[in-house]
């Protein structure tokens, strides 16, 4: 059996004192937190609205829609949906334009 | 002599409101102006991105987010606008309006901005705004407009595929 490899080459890019040596990593640089798109409870928008919302806006389906609806009317938010800051805040707009009360939070 | 209400949906798409009286004529007619951005309504019109938790990201908001969204408010007000002036009278005491169905969505919109106005406007407590009991004078107009638009805004809703 042949081996494919060449092991010369392994052997030159190890050190003669058989360790490697890793890159530090830089000081300050941690995975972030993802944020979350939060919908509070309004005591004007109605039901039906609010659920035709969510299903144009996030794509919900019909009963995942209804099913947010539901915990903001009665827990008065409902995280609708989590990821990086950037699309989180195109979604805020979008739900700003469709005169949701929607924040931007980070997780904690 | 009270008014009996017509909701109808037409083959194109169109809805039809007919047997309006000269009251809730002016109350449509109204909806546009009432919607209107004022400094009672525009916080809730216009919310912040963080909530005060991220001054420097809520200012941003308020700089370049805030023109967009009142652009597209007063896009829809105008849209409404426009198809307040095709309401025709049918018979003697009546009136009726014709809501095209591409118009639907601007009149969705419209009438959540003139309810959310009137709520901030009035200042009314989330236990009025569920059983409608307010005194008398401008607060009772203002809870019936709302109503009025609300059973407006549901039956729009109900006969609409999208926003």
């Amino acid at each position: 059996m042949r081996n494919i490899f060449d092991l010369s080459t392994i052997n030159k890019a190890i050190p003669s004192n058989g360790s490697v040596e890793l890159p530090e990593l830089e000081e300050g640089i941690e995975l972030e937190q993802p944020w979350n798109v939060v919908v509070h409870n309004d005591p004007v928008n109605l039901m039906s609205y609010v659920v035709k919302v969510f299903v144009k806006v996030l794509e919900f389906s019909q009963a995942k829609a209804e099913k947010h609806m539901w915990e903001v009317h009665k827990k008065g938010r409902s995280i609708v949906w989590s990821g990086n800051r950037e699309r989180g805040e195109l979604y805020v707009q979008q739900l700003h334009a469709y005169l949701l009360l929607a924040t931007l939070e980070q997780s904690v | 002599m009270i008014q009996r209400l017509l909701f109808q949906t037409n083959e194109d798409g169109s809805v039809l409101l007919g047997g309006l009286d000269e009251f809730l004529v002016a109350l449509i007619r109204d909806l546009p102006q009432v919607g209107s951005p004022e400094p009672d309504s525009e916080p809730r019109l216009f919310p912040s991105l963080t909530e005060g938790r991220q001054p420097e990201a809520d200012a941003d908001w308020a700089e370049f987010v805030r023109p967009e969204l009142e652009a597209h408010f007063q896009l829809n007000r105008d849209r409404v606008l426009e198809d307040c002036l095709k309401i025709r009278p049918e018979g003697q005491r009546s009136f009726k309006l014709e809501i095209p169905q591409e118009s639907a969505p601007a009149w969705i919109h419209a009438i959540n901005q003139a309810r959310l106005s009137l709520a901030a406007k009035y200042r009314f407590t989330d236990e009025q705004l569920e059983h409608g009991n307010v005194g008398e004078g401008p607060e009772r107009l203002a809870m019936f407009q709302m109503q009025f638009y609300g059973m407006l805004q549901e039956w729009l809703l109900s006969v609409t595929e999208t926003l």
